[in-house]
């Protein structure tokens, strides 16, 4: 079983000691990037629940690869990721949502170095009992643990906040704050720190609610960025509260109240300044590792960095979505940006260039509530296992699921994509050929106040390069009807549309039709034939495994065509409710159709006899055939009172149209919205093909469907090619490889240099800078003058 | 010599009974049923030179809380279309006791704005028509003199003028020698408090032989004030920044001429700003090359130059240095046209941190009090406030000591101004005093002023505000110290508010006429109220003549007779007086006729007719008043106001500059500018009375009572009413009887301009009104003060028994007091008849768009 997809950016990646590697939080299970070539290196897997909290074990040798981990499935657990093997479980008993560690940043004293003292945890946890505490829902505790000794969390709860807040440390490990709604709450870490051991805390307050704060790697200054985009910086926040514990006064008298321009409520800060440049509330706020500048993004997409003295501003705009987080490297030229696509670039860092990417799978469109209806499920490609799935900016991203990872994109429509813009355009639809060597999209303009709406479809053919690249496009196929469904023919380049306005298009590649002469360069899609039936509204078309015979669901009927001369051969039978998928079952004269609604239906209709042959009232999301067999498998959505006896919402059926009793089922999670294929398997392996399924949140497997436990996939079948890690580190980055050191090379052309009897006439000709030296040229030169001995045979 | 007039309006203790028994039938009288509500309805009237778009709309503007009780609706009829174009101000400058601010004005004039002391309204205490020519470059203030204190300007031309703020005029005491003057900068009071750690230690010898020189030049000055130690006698020193790069040095003698010390070596470009470090010693000037130079004030010679340019900002010979600020720090900081507000370390010249934050040139600097506080304005609008931050680096233990580095940081910035920022300057007016039983013992034992006329003695440590100005002709105060806090305070709402006269019933057919006195014309206009029952009958004004003032002089005060037909306007050459001549009847033909006025009449700074248009009063410059027959034009009476009544001597007293007749011809009232009233008796030409300045505030409006003419009622800046019986010579009934007024009307928005009695004999109220709001006033009333201001100052048995009183009356008085807030920015405001008000003003919108200068182009994000 393969399992992929993950999020990798539901909590912030961390860069391991020697930025050579990426650890990303993908589920339950720790990924290892490796940060040269943007490929998956390893994981570390155990935990039970997704992981939430990465903490690196910093060391200045950087060859030690320790890191802590916390998950919601209460424990925090220790790892050597180098190899990768977990050292040490610690059960907390609690969710944890966030944790960090101070005493690992601020620097350990050498002659301390024998007895080092315990590790204390900070960890931001979901207290169970306040569920039942309906009165005051705070469930979100601030708490500590001893991680070195662990007994117990420590029954000292810094803080109560309603739901588990995110905390953030300050580089050096010595401030740790939490953002709570309008307040902000910061602790100086004890410098001895135990269980007991209180730790003072100050408040700043704010007239807005903050979504994220960061704090200085060396002052005390604290940065937040509230819900309006505006960000604010505290600069010598605590001065009373945390300075005085050393004995320290500063000069500043404490009663100087009004002396602290922009603070508000009496607040233990010196000043506090506003910038405001972000229209929408501020995702990301970090400083830079020497505390010069400060990093800033949002819903936007537009990594601000701002100079913190003077507050100019640089940006690197156009990266197309909303931003999570901003991690810097110990390499300072390293750095790393998390989009809301599930995408973790890696930046370049004085320039700030996006050097390179890990892309997951992109997200669900976030509009999908604007363009309800118009938005298809993912297309799979079922020889190359590649998935096709409709991006934000109006691409369309091919990810390959047995390799887990994205590999390229193309754009439907050039367009520019904001992420803060309305949403005008979108791709509604995308159909693989069976090959995956054809590809149809079809992109809606949304009308805007009702005029301006447009229709185009799109056949795209593989290139050279194995991408995807437009061959025609079509406005308004079907008039202004929208466009319900795309087939392929098979075995011949043919396709048919079909539009809820009541009629279908076969189009064929022109390059077919021109077959007898010589091959056209300029293939293109045209318009083979028209049919309608009764001006019903289509919703559904397949062709049969030998491309002869089409099926189109018109309304609640199927009607069988023949696509070469656009003749109806038979209508078959009718449904309850429109047919919204259609099927041939493998080479199988069976047909499948699946209606939903009130009454949903998953039917197989018998060719030979025109006539249903069972079906199941169910609710079907998805449905998959095999290509060489007469198996097919559907995805159903379990009905809400059924929930109890599964683990999931949905349930994987595989049939045999021949037989109505299922021949296997899985249960599964996150069934809306996900989709379902069967892949080709390799030949390696058994002939039988693979099934993959696709959930709601774009997170997948692959399994066999016909083996009875669901055995693990090799993962080894990687064949896209593996890039290697060519980085460059140290003085190779600099001034590129050194020509290689041979010291048999001048051996060598000493020899053969000797070889020539007249060697002037050679030896003075090329360049002047190819020579050989001066001094070998004269020991030549006068060598060849030389008469040789000839060896005596002794 | 104040001592035995002053007591004298408290020592007597009985009561004036010829008003108590006036108002008290007021009070008592049927007719006059107790108004709870008031209901305002707005009758926009058309001019026909006003816009077409403002028809007669007839909006409600309602102020009742209990709409079910009896409403008593006035009218008010509006007009919007009389000519304001305020002028820009160029440059501002705060007093070293920090109560004053004045501001210079594009069209020469100059304006002192001060808080009161008990409110916290600014108000403008006096007005100077200067040179309408000499356009203002900047502003300073000098110790010495005879008032403790001397305003100076430079100008354009060249010319360096003194302005007098007693006698309200302005003398050129430094000739132009035909080089514009750009910046004028005057060393730093001896009084403030000086780091003097740098002292001689660069400097050595040559400066202390030359302060050895100058103190010979030096001696007779030792009796001008200020509690220095060391250098007292030393005359304050000007360096004057010139257009051809002089940088000239002059002492300021105590008889305000200019004395000619030295010249710093000539250099490229304009000097464009000049500023002494703290202790004296050094002179920084920035030019229009981009250089700032500092130089040794003592010997003349450069020390080092900065390029402020160098950073990439500009290149260097086109940056212009608009503004040098010298702090305590022995920071110097620098505003030029990139944009950037640059920190330098003066010692070296090197440059400490650089902000770029404006979108335009920056203009204006200023510091606050404390020095750690430098604020930032230009063309783009905004205001900057940087402060000056220690950063503490967190990475080193508590127990070491910490390594701090003070920098200056941006905080915050505002943006109040539509138009570029000329000016800042930081005051620190006198604070919001709360109405405590210690301000009440003040008003009590207020003993005779002193001539020289500030505040200082009534002002605790006040809050330091930040003033800035610009194109937009606005001042707008911010607190220095909760800068980020507060949005800032429009002190002048309506700046260079023109001025507006109404004449109720005119002799021709009775129709009610406006005068409107413009910078340089006077127009009579003719108002035709309709019957503003019937909606959709529209009401006018019509221009009946208009009369320019000869060589374009500026008018500083004209008036109109009670009978509409004859009106004077005064330029700064001498009064003038006209004669609107009726032709046929029922018409009025624009004649105007001149008639003469005696000769030898000053000119004047306030103007009235008596009620029967038989006299003409003028308060000359001189500071005389001048009675003049209009009919036989010659001069009856001469009256010389005086503190002492009965003495005889030359004037000593300052200028007036308003004047109140009563309607029966017998009292006059006359105003100096801070704020005491001299009354005369116009019958027998005598000093009636002198009423010392009230709580140290200006009397911002005032008059007679229609009905009972022996009734003054003034308003003072720090938003108080008071009744006087002039000819009992006390305060009146209603105001002994009334021991605070409202905190709803104390703290009435804006400064009161003007009031207005309800023409009605039965009725006691008057409005008053500022250029935000209108309150009206019922004398018959007894002031219902806030019930915690009513337990002040009585002895508690009284006090009981006042405060059981009190809370009674509160129940059926709610209406007293009432403030109206109005819309637009009011210029005039009277009553027209019992339930009618007639009403001047002008949308600030429009006024801004008359402005010469074009507003700051502000980019909206995402256009």
């Amino acid at each position: 079983m393969i399992s992929g997809g993950q999020n990798y950016v539901s909590s912030a990646p961390v860069f391991s000691n020697d930025a050579k590697r990426l650890l990303v939080c993908t589920g339950s299970t720790v990924s290892v990037f490796s940060t040269a070539t943007g490929s998956r290196v390893s994981s570390l897997e155990g935990h039970s629940g997704p992981v939430t909290a990465l903490v690196v074990v910093p060391d200045s040798s950087t060859l030690l690869s320790f890191c802590w981990t916390a998950s919601v499935d209460g424990t925090i657990r220790h790892w050597d990721f180098s190899v990768p093997e977990c050292v040490k479980i610690i059960d907390l008993h609690f969710p944890v949502f966030s944790m960090v560690v101070p005493s690992l940043l601020s620097p350990r004293e050498e002659n301390d170095a024998k007895t080092r003292p315990d590790v204390f945890a900070y960890v931001s946890v979901q207290n169970p009992n306040a569920e039942a505490n309906c009165l005051s829902p705070r469930c979100g505790q601030i708490r500590k643990c001893n991680l070195t000794n662990f007994h117990a969390v420590s029954s000292l709860i810094l803080k109560e906040t309603e739901r588990p807040e995110s905390l953030t440390i300050s580089p050096s490990g010595k401030f740790l704050g939490i953002k709570d709604k309008r307040k902000l709450h910061i602790w100086k870490v004890p410098k001895v720190d135990s269980d007991s051991a209180v730790s003072k805390k100050i408040t700043l307050h704010h007239s807005k609610t903050i979504t994220v704060l960061a704090l200085h790697p060396m002052e005390r200054i604290v940065a937040a960025g509230d819900v309006t985009g505006r960000i604010l910086i505290w600069r010598g926040f605590g001065a009373q509260k945390f300075m005085h514990s050393g004995g320290l006064v500063n000069g500043r008298s404490t009663n100087d109240e009004e002396d602290k321009p922009g603070v508000r409520e009496n607040d233990d800060a010196e000043s506090c300044s506003t910038w405001h440049w972000h229209p929408s509330g501020v995702r990301l706020l970090s400083f830079s590792s020497d505390g010069a500048y400060l990093y800033s993004g949002g819903k936007e997409g537009v990594l601000v960095l701002w100079q913190l003295d003077t507050g100019k501003k640089n940006f690197l705009p156009r990266i197309g979505s909303p931003l999570l987080y901003f991690v810097d490297s110990p390499d300072p030229s390293l750095s790393s940006i998390s989009c809301a696509d599930n995408q973790i670039h890696i930046l370049k860092m004085p320039s700030m260039e996006i050097i390179r990417s890990i892309s997951g799978i992109k997200p669900c469109l976030s509009s999908q509530d604007i363009c309800e209806g118009l938005c298809s499920r993912a297309a799979f490609d079922y020889t190359s296992g590649l998935v096709a799935v409709q991006t934000e900016n109006y691409g369309i991203q091919f990810y390959s699921l047995f390799a887990n990872r994205g590999l390229y994109e193309v754009q439907v429509c050039e367009r520019n994509h904001q992420p803060v813009d309305e949403v005008t355009v979108v791709v509604s639809l995308v159909e693989l050929s069976v090959d995956g060597s054809m590809m149809g999209t079809v992109e809606v303009k949304l009308p805007e106040d009702g005029v301006g709406g447009l229709v185009c479809l799109k056949f795209w053919d593989l290139d050279d390069n194995k991408r995807f690249s437009v061959s025609t496009l079509i406005y308004e196929p079907h008039r202004d009807a929208h466009i319900s469904a795309i087939a392929f023919n098979p075995t011949r380049r043919m396709a048919v549309s079909l539009s809820y306005g009541g009629d279908f298009k076969i189009w064929v590649c022109k390059e077919e039709i021109k077959q007898k002469g010589q091959m056209l360069q300029n293939s293109g899609w045209m318009c083979h034939a028209v049919g309608s039936y009764k001006n019903k509204a289509m919703r559904a078309a397949a062709f049969s495994a030998d491309g002869s015979v089409l099926a189109v669901a018109a309304d609640n009927v199927i009607t069988l065509w023949d696509p070469n001369n656009n003749v109806l051969v038979a209508v078959v039978g009718e449904t309850l409710m429109p047919i919204t998928s259609l099927g041939f079952a493998g080479k199988s004269y069976y047909l499948v159709s699946v209606c939903h609604g009130s009454k949903p239906q998953l039917s197989v209709w018998s060719m030979s006899r025109l006539a249903a042959f069972w079906s199941y009232k169910i609710q079907i999301e998805a449905v998959s055939f095999t290509i060489d067999f007469s198996y097919f498998a559907v995805l159903a959505l379990l009905p809400e009172s059924n929930e109890y006896a599964f683990k999931g919402d949905g349930i994987i059926l595989l049939f045999n149209v021949t037989n109505p009793t299922p021949m296997a089922s899985w249960s599964v999670t996150k069934a809306k919205g996900g989709g379902l294929a069967f892949l080709k398997g390799y030949p390696s392996e058994q002939l039988q093909s693979l099934l993959a399924y696709i959930n709601g949140d774009r997170e997948y497997v692959i399994f066999h469907p016909h083996s009875k436990e669901a055995f693990e996939l090799s993962r080894i079948r990687q064949d896209d090619h593996v890039l290697e890690e060519t980085g460059q580190f140290g003085y190779t980055s600099i001034y590129g490889e050194l020509p290689k050191f041979d010291p048999k090379r001048n051996l060598t052309s000493s020899i053969s240099s000797a070889a020539s009897e007249r060697p002037w006439e050679t030896i003075f000709s090329g360049s002047s800078h190819m020579l050989p030296p001066l001094t070998k040229l004269c020991s030549e030169f006068l060598e060849s003058l030389l008469e040789k001995k000839t060896p005596t045979v002794e | 010599m104040g001592h035995k007039t002053q007591p004298e309006m408290y020592t007597d203790p009985s009561p004036d009974i010829n008003l108590r028994k006036n108002l008290s039938n007021i009070a008592a009288s049927p007719l006059y049923p107790t108004l709870p509500l008031i209901k305002i309805q707005l009758t926009r009237t058309v001019s026909e030179r006003g816009s077409s778009s403002s028809m007669g709309k007839t909006k409600t503007l309602s102020v009742d809380r209990r709409p079910s009780e009896c409403v008593s609706s006035y009218s008010v009829h509006k007009i919007s279309s009389i000519d304001w174009i305020p002028s820009p101000v160029v440059a501002l400058a705060t007093s070293f006791d920090g109560l004053r601010v004045a501001a210079a004005r594009h069209d020469g004039s100059l304006e002192i704005w001060l808080v009161s002391p008990g409110s916290i309204g600014w108000h403008c205490q006096l007005t100077i028509h200067g040179n309408p020519n000499g356009r203002v470059t900047s502003l300073i203030w000098c110790p010495g003199g005879p008032h403790g204190s001397r305003l100076f300007s430079s100008h354009l031309d060249g010319s360096v003028t003194k302005w007098d703020l007693f006698h309200l005029n302005q003398e050129t005491v430094l000739e132009s020698v035909g080089v514009s003057i750009w910046k004028m900068a005057v060393t730093f009071p001896k009084g403030d408090k000086i780091n003097d750690e740098r002292k001689g230690d660069q400097m050595g010898n040559g400066f202390h032989d030359f302060v050895e020189h100058e103190s010979s030049e030096s001696d007779e000055d030792s009796d001008s004030p200020g509690p220095h130690e060391g250098s007292v006698g030393e005359n304050p020193r000007v360096a004057i920044g010139l257009d051809n790069g002089h940088v000239g040095i002059y002492d300021i003698s105590d008889t305000d001429e200019f004395i000619y010390v030295k010249s710093l070596p000539r250099v490229k470009g304009r000097v464009l700003s000049v500023a002494w470090s703290t202790d004296a010693n050094y002179i920084y000037s920035g030019s229009s090359d981009g250089l700032i130079r500092c130089w040794n004030a003592a010997l003349g010679n450069e020390i080092y130059r900065i390029t402020v340019g160098l950073g990439g900002l500009g290149s260097g010979h086109e940056l212009c240095i608009w503004s040098l600020l010298s702090l305590r720090s022995g920071t110097l900081v620098s505003a030029d046209s990139s944009g950037s507000v640059q920190f330098w370390d003066s010692q070296h010249g090197t440059l400490l941190q650089t902000h770029s934050l404006h979108k335009g040139h920056v203009n204006a600097l200023a510091a606050a009090p404390s020095h750690d506080r430098v604020f930032s304005a230009g063309s783009d609008g905004q205001v900057i406030l940087y402060k000056l931050c220690s950063s503490q680096s967190a990475s080193s233990d508590d127990n070491k000591p910490l390594s701090t580095m003070k920098r200056w940081m941006y905080v915050h910035c505002v943006r109040a101004h539509t138009h570029d920022i000329r000016a800042l300057t930081v005051a620190l007016p006198i604070s919001h005093e709360d109405i405590k039983a210690e301000r009440r013992i003040k008003r009590a034992r207020r003993e005779e002023k002193p001539i020289h006329f500030s505040y200082h003695k009534w002002a605790h440590l006040g809050v330091p505000m930040l003033i800035s100005a610009g194109d937009d002709t606005k001042l707008f105060a911010y607190p220095v110290k909760e800068f980020t806090k507060f949005y800032p305070h429009d002190i002048c709402p309506a700046p260079q508010r023109t001025p507006i006269q109404l004449v109720l019933s005119s002799v021709f057919n009775q129709s009610k006429m406006l005068l409107v006195q413009s910078s340089q014309c006077i127009d009579i206009h003719l108002l035709q109220l309709k019957n503003v029952r019937t909606p959709g009958d529209l009401a006018k004004t019509k221009i009946l003549c208009r009369v320019k003032s000869k060589a374009s002089q500026k008018i500083i005060c004209s008036t109109i007779s009670d009978s509409g037909a004859l009106f004077a306007y005064s330029d700064q050459e001498k009064p003038r007086l006209y004669e609107l001549e009726s032709g046929e009847v029922g018409k009025i033909t624009c004649d105007v006729r001149r008639r003469t006025l005696p000769q030898r009449l000053p000119f004047a700074h306030s103007m009235i007719f008596t009620h029967d248009s038989s006299c003409l009063i003028v308060a000359g410059h001189d500071r005389m008043i001048y009675v003049v027959d209009v009919e036989r034009s010659e001069l009856m009476h001469t009256f010389t106001p005086r503190r002492e009544l009965n003495e005889e001597s030359s004037p000593t007293e300052p200028p007036i500059t308003r004047l109140f007749s009563s309607s029966d011809g017998q009292w006059l009232a006359a105003v100096n500018c801070f704020g005491d009233i001299y009354v005369f008796n116009l019958e027998t030409r005598r000093n009636q009375w002198f009423i010392s300045r009230l709580d140290g505030a200006s009397v911002t409006a005032g008059g007679f009572s229609p009905e009972n003419s022996n009734v003054l009622i003034v308003t003072t800046s720090s938003n108080q009413v008071y009744v006087f019986d002039v000819e009992a010579k006390q305060l009146g009934e209603w105001s002994r009887h009334t021991s605070t007024l409202p905190r709803r009307y104390q703290e009435f928005p804006g400064e009161v301009i003007g009031l207005s009695f309800s023409p009605s004999p039965t009725s006691s109220s008057v409005v008053v009104y500022s250029s935000k709001a209108m309150c009206l006033i019922d004398f018959g009333l007894s002031a219902e003060a806030d019930e915690s201001h009513n337990l002040i100052n009585q002895d508690l048995k009284a006090n009981i028994i006042q405060n059981f009183n009190t809370k009674k009356r509160t129940k059926h008085n709610r209406k007293n007091f009432n403030v109206v807030p109005l819309e637009n920015p009011v210029l005039f405001l009277a009553y027209t008849s019992k339930n009618s008000l007639f009403m001047v003003d002008k949308p600030w919108l429009q006024v801004v768009k008359s402005l010469e200068a074009p507003p700051v182009h502000r980019h909206i994000f995402g256009t």
